[in-house]
């Protein structure tokens, strides 16, 4: 009996027997021994050996033809493995094999998130089967550089240095592990969020934010593979979920449906641009980028630091590469920039939202002066002006956090030089400075109220364009505000 | 305000708030940590921005008031411990106006307040409580570069610095006056606090690593300041820029000089031509920084080194030039294993060491510290008169490592105070006897040194061993000149006993020569009268023993004093040699010359080769052969003489050389592998004999670089595994103690990784052999350039590049031997070994990138 009830078994794995002829010196074949860990590695993540049936045609003669026996164990499995390489294409016994299991797929109406192709050795492309072309696959290979033939992982053993082996058999490992749960009933049909429970479980649940990232040339699949999984890891849904069909209109339409809602695009280039599109001539790096940039997405994009931008052959790429959203940073940095990009700090808890009317005026001072604070805010208000003065806060990054916001936020700012040392007015003119560029209109007003007492008041050494001085050493004289008040009225600005 | 949006290399100010960006999540953090605990230690490694982050970030903040806690009212007292801590600290309290009118800064009340502190460790406490701060007011005493304090503390006055650093501790305990101590420290010198008590525990409690500034941080660094200025900063001048950061700790000085160069570069063209980049809103041009003005300044890299040249450029004369060379070397400091670190020091010893006036030292300091400049600090223009105790400072150590004038005046430096502290070892061991005067090469070094860096005992008291400074100079340059004398005596002497050699053998020469015509005759007769011949021949042949002994005698002079002859006596010598050069060939000729005449004038030919190998290569292998016939035919006399088999393989090798040089290569191969025959026959018969085994691999290492230029690389590894087992048994049999046969070993590594290269065999076991060949001999430029090429083809270009770099560097210095005899320099070598990859289609896209760097 099966985990998935109403199975005999829960995996079928379909592949060619070149791929499992032994190298000589060797005992084993590829696929046996890619079998055996996978069956290792599946049984730890369900928690028991017993637990799944995994077809086992290894005592069956080479070449047999697609026997009732097999036929029978196929319709039994609930789930297909299916080891793709340039022999299972020209084996028409493994076409037929996996033109059963899809023809069953079709009869039971089921999806195809009950197949996984495994890439032993690269295939072109164009080559694959239509079906499984698009599947979420597992690649065990990888480029040695051009014109080489690709290294392909665990062979003729598996190495326990050779990650990419391990990486991609544990990845495999843990979709069928999912697959098989979900079929049994055992787990929700959602991947869950991310390896850490929220701290606090009263909180609401965490709002996992939505990652695209781009679909890359082969060179980068590695590269790809691992800010993915550091994306999975923290709590990220991470789009294209699958490989996009290659015909421009479907590829475009599907990308078109799932970079919508992500709000971040994250894209890795090479000096490759990429394969191309049917009936088109955008290649999945151009068609990605230009959806991404007619969107108004937040681009990521990068490059390997060492990448000699004079030697990238095509044009376009090289164009491409030059952007100035390319960072040439090392993988790990880009990784930190993602994660800080995805799962931005919380903003500290905002202040009382600024009151809305025509015009308000930032009185602001240091706290041995309130009383003089309290005497400008009157006449204020009898000139039925809006004021505001910075609430009572101690720590350092609110109170900063609050002085910005009211100086990017006001109409016009009153400095209040009563007792205060002349270095906070200063100051205080020094930060109106450092952020009035990033003003949307200038401020109307800008004063500084000189009140009493006169002694001690020397220079300031600054002085700011449309800067008025209030000077009422003596106590408040209306009269001195007037004009700044005309100013505040006034709606043009004061510059 | 700052009229610069960018303050270039130098540290933020504190009047520069407005410009500094990126970083004011840092400065909340910090005011948190001061604010609780009343002291912050600022870490961070050099070049991380500690200074900046405090001046323009911390002190600012506090001044507006942000520590809400304690107020907007701070006097702020800022000090580095440089060489006096205890009186920095005073004067820059006073400076601070903590004390207001009661304290002034005149001397009188500087040194009260100095004794006030040096009461102990509640001195500032006491100090403030007999003048107190005005109501809600703060003192934050700001050490800057507080590591300075462990270098004070280790040559200069240890208790001093404790006092210091317990005065510190002991201000952040008590809360009975407002004060708040701030450090900024490099993170290198964490672990030295454990010197001091208290301060681990203290800094414990509140530190502040700095931490790196993210891309966004950094992209705001760049561009706000130019906005503040009504300005912009083109995005992609910006991301270039940030892709051009590496994660080198001189990131951020070397981006902010960068972007000073670049302002100034843009908003003096905007002087010129107005309307080409539009008008800001204040009426004002507009700036834009673009990437034509990044790459005008020299991009990232390049813009330090080319501004701090354009500066030295400016000096008027050699001399200036000299005096800039000078003070810089003495600004920086080199310590054994550590990055190379600012030295400040004196305007008092900068003259001393310079030896020029005041007025020039100041002239030439102020080219480096005007503004726009700032590599040197203070700007002498505008501070506070200078006087002779000013301090002066390199305002970054980025400069150090960016400049790259100045790390070769680091290097030579180095060298030279090396040099010195040998000869003042040296010196004093001689004086305790313990020691010969220098002589040779030692001696040529020192005087060259002497020489050209005219040392003073102003710049040897820097280096000289400590506590012997005084006069320890004087008796070096003493001993140098004593050692001097000496060596003229003894080649005074040894020249004479030379020439009175030349002359013997002159002398020789013609008494045999007149003894010969008179005995040749009589030689020629008894030839004739055979029966006659017993008494008379032997005489004969001693005669013509002795002319032959002559004739190789003179050659014999020629060959290893040519270079110390005259050359009109040289050429004398060679015409007296050249028309008695018929009298070996009638010893050839003649049969029953005895083993002894025949094997003089063999040795008498090869010798005349050698004379002739650099002239006349044609009559080099004329000599070679004739003394090869002799060799052939002594051989043939007795086959079992071991001695006269071995010279025979010598003459096949010596004609192989030339040929070798010759290009000749078939030819040169088949004289060495004949000579190779030979060799093996010896040392198969004296197995033991170690001298045999050598000369059987020196062969072997012959065929190998011949085989390799005539591209026959199975050839080639076959010859090179045979000298290596043998080079490999001497190895072994000394345990690395005989330099020779440790870097002939090396050699053949390096030869076998090179054969595996060419001929496209496994790279991985090209780098393994060419690594145990650079292991051996790290020192030969050889082994680096395979080791490098063996990396680069496997793949490895970091490493590859680590040591082509290195390759470089020395290039200047040191030539070496490549296959053929002539030293080439490193460039040469390795373009030279990348032309041989290309000829056998060994091919790597990595060779360019050499090659442009060879560039």
């Amino acid at each position: 009996m099966a985990y998935v009830p109403g199975y005999k078994n829960d995996i079928f794995v379909s592949y060619a027997h070149v791929d499992n002829i032994p190298l000589s010196g060797i005992s084993k074949g590829w696929v046996e021994t890619f079998i055996d860990n996978l069956s290792t590695k599946l049984a730890q993540k369900i928690g028991r050996t017993d637990l799944f049936k995994l077809w086992d045609d290894r005592l069956l003669a080479q070449n047999a033809p697609l026997t009732p026996e097999i036929l029978d164990a196929l319709k039994g499995s609930a789930t297909l493995v299916l080891v793709l390489s340039p022999g299972y294409l020209k084996s028409p016994w493994c076409q037929r094999e996996k033109n059963a299991f899809y023809d069953l797929l079709r009869s039971k109406n089921r999806s195809s998130h009950s197949v996984f192709v495994v890439h032993r050795d690269r295939v072109e492309h164009e080559s694959c089967p239509e079906e499984i072309r698009d599947l979420l696959g597992f690649r065990f290979w990888e480029e040695r550089g051009k014109g080489k033939e690709p290294r392909i992982a665990g062979e003729p053993v598996p190495q326990p240095t050779d990650l990419l082996y391990w990486d991609e058999l544990s990845d495999l490992a843990g979709k069928l592990s999912h697959a098989l749960e979900q079929r049994r009933g055992s787990a929700p049909i959602e991947h869950s969020s991310g390896l850490l429970p929220p701290r606090d479980p009263t909180e609401p649940p965490v709002k996992r934010p939505k990652v695209f990232l781009a679909e890359v040339s082969d060179d980068l699949y590695k590269g790809r593979k691992k800010l993915l999984g550091a994306l999975e890891q923290a709590g990220a849904e991470v789009f294209p979920k699958a490989p996009y069909p290659l015909t421009a209109v479907e590829y475009e339409e599907a990308l078109g449906r799932d970079l919508g809602g992500c709000s971040l695009f994250v894209q890795l280039l090479s000096d490759l641009p990429g394969r191309e599109l049917h009936g088109s001539t955008k290649t999945i790096v151009t068609a990605q980028l230009e959806l991404a940039r007619s969107l108004n997405k937040t681009l990521l994009q990068w490059r390997d630091r060492e990448l000699d931008l004079k030697e990238v052959e095509e044009d376009s790429q090289r164009q491409i590469l030059e952007g100035p959203s390319v960072m040439a940073i090392s993988l790990e940095e880009l990784q930190y920039e993602v994660l800080q990009k995805a799962f931005p700090r919380p903003a500290p808890e905002s202040h009382a939202p600024l009151p809305t009317g025509d015009a308000l005026v930032f009185v602001q001072s240091d706290a041995i002066d309130q009383a003089l604070v309290k005497e400008i805010c009157e006449v204020l208000d009898r000139e039925r002006i809006g004021w505001v003065v910075p609430s009572e806060t101690e720590s350092p990054e609110r109170v900063r956090h609050e002085v910005e916001d009211l100086l990017l936020g006001c109409d016009a700012l009153m400095l209040i030089y009563g007792q205060s040392p002349g270095g906070w007015v200063r100051q205080q003119l020094m930060n109106c400075r450092k952020l009035r560029h990033k003003r949307e209109t200038p401020l109307r007003a800008l004063a500084v109220f000189e009140g009493p007492p006169p002694a001690n008041k020397g220079e300031l050494g600054i002085s700011l364009p449309s800067l008025r001085k209030l000077i009422c050493h003596q106590g408040l004289d209306a009269s001195r505000i007037a004009e700044f008040i005309n100013d505040v009225r006034s709606p043009s600005p004061a510059a | 305000m700052t009229p610069h949006p960018y303050p270039g290399l130098r540290p933020f100010k504190r009047e520069e708030s407005d410009i500094f960006f990126g970083r004011e999540q840092h400065v909340d953090q910090l005011l948190e940590k001061l604010g609780q605990h009343h002291f912050l230690a600022v870490v961070g490694t050099s070049g991380c921005g500690k200074s900046s982050l405090v001046k323009a970030g911390m002190l600012p903040a506090l001044d507006a008031g942000f520590l809400a806690q304690a107020g907007a009212h701070w006097y702020v007292a800022d000090l580095r411990p440089g060489h006096r801590p205890m009186w920095a600290l005073a004067e820059s309290l006073l400076a601070s106006q903590a004390f207001g009118a009661t304290r002034g800064t005149e001397p009188e009340s500087l040194a009260l307040l100095h004794a006030t502190l040096r009461r102990g460790p509640l001195g500032l406490v006491e100090a403030l409580c007999e003048t107190p701060l005005p109501e809600h007011a703060n003192l934050l005493v700001l050490v800057d570069q507080f590591e300075e304090i462990f270098r004070y503390r280790r040559d200069i006055d240890g208790q001093e610095a404790d006092a210091f650093v317990a005065l510190l501790v002991a201000s952040v305990k008590q809360r009975e006056v407002n004060v708040y101590i701030a450090l900024t420290m490099r993170s290198d010198f964490l672990g030295d606090c454990a010197v001091f008590f208290d301060l681990p525990e203290t800094i414990n409690e509140s530190q502040f690593l700095a931490p790196r500034l993210t891309r966004d941080q950094r992209a705001a660094a760049i561009t706000e300041p130019a906005r503040v200025f009504g300005g912009d900063v083109e995005p992609g001048l910006v991301n270039q820029m940030l892709n051009d950061m590496g994660a080198d700790p001189d990131q951020l000085p070397l981006m902010q000089h960068a972007l000073m160069r670049m302002w100034e570069l843009a908003s003096g063209a905007h002087s010129d031509d107005q309307s080409a980049q539009g008008v800001g809103a204040n009426g004002i041009a507009r700036v834009v920084l673009s990437l034509e003005h990044y790459r005008s300044v020299g991009g990232f890299l390049q813009a330090l080194s080319s501004h701090a040249d354009e500066a030295l450029a400016e000096l008027k004369d050699d001399r200036q030039k000299q005096v800039a060379e000078r003070i810089f070397k003495r600004l920086t400091k080199r310590e054994e294993g550590e990055r190379d670190t600012r030295d400040p020091t004196p305007l008092r010893e900068l003259v001393g060491i310079t030896e020029a006036s005041v007025e020039e030292v100041i002239r030439v300091i102020n080219v480096f510290s005007q503004p726009g400049r700032s590599f040197l600090t203070p700007y002498l223009e505008t501070s506070p008169t200078p006087t002779l105790d000013t301090i002066i400072d390199i305002s970054h150590e980025s400069l150090i490592r960016q400049w790259d004038t100045l790390k070769n005046w680091v290097i030579d430096e180095a060298k030279s105070a090396d040099t010195y502290l040998r000869l003042e070892e040296t010196a004093r061991l001689y004086r305790a006897q313990n020691a010969d005067p220098y002589r040779g090469l030692d001696l040529q070094g020192a005087l060259e040194w002497r020489k050209t860096e005219r040392p003073t005992d102003a710049w040897a008291k820097r280096y000289g061993a400590k506590g012997q400074e005084t006069e320890a100079f004087e008796g070096a340059i003493a001993f140098l000149e004593e050692s001097a004398r000496n060596w003229d005596k003894e080649q005074a002497s040894q020249e004479r006993r030379r020439q009175k050699e030349l002359i013997w053998a002159g002398v020789m020469f013609v008494v045999a020569v007149t003894g010969a015509v008179v005995f040749f005759v009589q030689w020629q007769s008894a030839e004739q009268q055979r029966e006659r011949a017993d008494e008379q021949t032997l005489r004969a042949e001693e005669h013509k023993l002795d002319l032959l002994t002559a004739i190789w005698k003179l050659t014999d002079v020629i060959r290893r004093e040519r270079e110390q002859l005259k050359p009109s006596t040289e050429e004398k010598l060679m015409e007296l040699l050249g028309e008695n050069v018929e009298l070996l060939d009638k010893v050839t000729e003649q049969k029953g010359a005895t083993a002894e005449a025949l094997r003089t004038t063999s040795v008498t030919w090869t010798a005349i080769g050698d004379i002739q190998l650099e002239s006349n290569a044609r009559k080099a292998v004329e000599a070679y052969l004739s003394g090869l016939k002799i060799d052939e035919r002594l051989v043939q006399k007795d086959p079992n003489n071991r001695q006269w088999q071995h010279d025979l393989s010598v003459s096949y090798n010596k004609i192989g050389k030339v040929l070798d040089k010759q290009n000749r290569l078939p030819e040169a191969l088949e004289n060495y592998q004949k000579g190779l025959a030979i060799r093996k026959r010896l040392a198969e018969e004296g197995r033991e004999d170690d001298e045999r085994r050598r000369d059987l691999a020196f062969n072997y290492g012959k065929i190998t670089e011949v085989s390799i230029a005539l591209n026959d690389f199975p050839a080639a590894l076959a010859a090179a595994e045979q000298a290596r087992v043998i080079r490999e048994e001497h190895s072994d049999k000394c345990q690395g103690t005989c330099e020779q046969d440790r870097r002939r070993l090396a050699d053949v590594y390096a030869k076998i990784a090179w054969i595996t290269l060419l001929s496209g065999g496994s790279r991985q076991q090209a780098v393994q052999a060419a690594k145990r060949g650079w292991d051996l001999d790290p020192e030969q430029v050889r082994t680096n350039a395979i080791a490098a090429h063996a990396y680069l083809l496997n793949d490895q270009f970091q490493e590859a590049r680590k040591i082509y770099r290195k390759g470089l560097r020395s290039s200047d210095a040191i030539s070496f031997r490549h296959r053929s005899s002539d030293p080439i320099s490193f460039r040469q070598a390795v373009s030279e070994d990348f032309k041989k990859l290309r000829e056998n289609r060994i091919v790597h896209r990595g060779i360019a990138k050499v090659e442009r760097l060879l560039k």
